[in-house]
């Protein structure tokens, strides 16, 4: 008979049969472990959540502001706003009948913009705005150009002025990004528009029409 | 068998609710196994303290985790995992192992009339050993890991997992010889 056992098999034979309840372990001290690791993980979740939902609107308002800075009007009356003013401050030209049609260019462009914001049929700016090619340009040239004819027949017939009217206008091409300079005016004599891009040409012209009239006058 | 399957069905019961989070379902489970977990963790740890706090740790990820338990395999099999785990995680921090690759060929067999000794000596002369011995010994002889499984957990090679299980029982052996000596000291003699 064996006399022997092996260390092993002793212990692993007495030690299964083993039991024993925790002294200062208790529920009460679980718990209160449970609840405050649930308490950082709803606050950290908070914190989640605001950073999410404060990121979310900072974007969206974002998102909002450079829609409608695309889409409003304003943005085209500032540009044009603009180029009124570097347009009146550059032109040094004294002459009455100029800034007479400067005015005038300002009311037909305030009309252009009042029919845009109506959402009626895109107006000759928004035209000579968008299109590119050149067909394109002539026909938005043609529209701006029937506009400015239009209120500045309404703007002459109520000045009752004579002689030539004139007005400027500058157009931006997406492609180019470049400003074009158009004088377009309106001849009450021989009831005639044109288009011309140098000033000095009209200049001349309204100093020749000046000069008929002071010598029918003398 | 019916109470059986009753008892099956209330501890799927509690499980179920666990994972919802629930306190008295959390209890009841605390409760249940309190006990065992407990046992297992002074076999694995240094002392009663370490004990204690092993088995509230453990407890805390079994709650944790108790959302990714699918019903597969023992429910307590895998407490008692988490449970062991801890304990590896415990002494793995706190000291580097030290390696043995040359395992003793000395006799681990004690005599039969010296194996009665009281449960809670044996368990403390467990917790006496150094801590790597110690869950070698637990892991392949208590818990019936293969030497290659305990070589994985205790990121220890397979030889060295073997070498300090033997040490350990060499450690153990000389200890219960050491107490049945001082058990015959302290014995008081009536003959002479």
């Amino acid at each position: 008979m064996d006399r022997k056992e092996d260390i092993g098999k002793l212990f692993e034979e007495k030690l299964q049969q083993g039991n024993a309840s925790p002294q200062t372990t208790s529920w009460d001290t679980l718990k209160d472990s449970l609840d405050e690791k649930d308490r950082k993980k709803k606050k950290r979740l908070f914190f989640l959540w605001l950073t999410g939902a404060s990121t979310a609107l900072l974007l969206l308002y974002l998102l909002a502001a450079s829609v409608s800075k695309k889409n409003s009007p304003n943005s085209l009356q500032e540009d044009i706003t603009v180029w009124e003013l570097d347009s009146l401050s550059n032109k040094t030209d004294s002459t009455p009948t100029y800034r007479e049609t400067e005015e005038v260019f300002k009311i037909v462009t305030k009309d252009r913009l009042k029919s845009s914001e109506k959402g009626g049929s895109p107006s000759a700016t928004e035209s000579a705005v968008s299109e590119t090619s050149d067909n394109k340009k002539k026909s938005s040239e043609e529209s701006l150009k029937d506009a400015t004819n239009t209120t500045l027949k309404e703007e002459v017939s109520e000045k009752k002025t004579s002689g030539t009217q004139k007005s400027d206008h500058t157009l931006w091409t997406e492609k180019s990004d470049q400003v074009k300079t158009k004088y377009y005016y309106y001849n009450d004599s021989t009831k005639q528009n044109m288009v011309i891009e140098d000033p000095k040409v009209i200049d001349s012209i309204l100093k020749n029409t000046q000069k008929t009239k002071d010598s029918i006058n003398e | 068998m019916k109470p059986l399957a009753v008892n099956s069905h209330s501890l799927e019961h509690i499980i179920s609710e666990c994972q919802k989070n629930k306190r008295k379902a959390q209890n009841e489970l605390f409760t249940k196994y309190k006990d065992t977990l407990y046992f297992l963790s002074l076999k694995y740890c240094r002392n009663e303290a370490d004990a204690e706090d092993n088995l509230q740790e453990s407890f805390m990820t079994i709650f944790e985790k108790i959302k990714t338990y699918k019903g597969k395999g023992s429910f307590e099999g895998w407490m008692k995992r988490i449970t062991i785990y801890k304990a590896i995680d415990r002494y793995k921090k706190q000291k580097e192992f030290p390696t043995e690759e040359f395992p003793s060929l000395e006799d681990t067999s004690i005599e039969k009339e010296l194996t009665k000794i009281p449960l809670g000596t044996l368990l403390g002369f467990v917790q006496e050993l150094p801590d790597q011995y110690r869950l070698v010994f637990n892991l392949f002889q208590l818990d019936g890991y293969s030497h290659r499984e305990v070589s994985q957990m205790l990121s220890i090679s397979e030889s060295t997992s073997k070498s300090n299980y033997h040490r350990a029982k060499l450690i153990l052996k000389q200890k219960i010889t050491d107490y049945h000596l001082e058990v015959q000291k302290n014995k008081p003699s009536y003959g002479s």
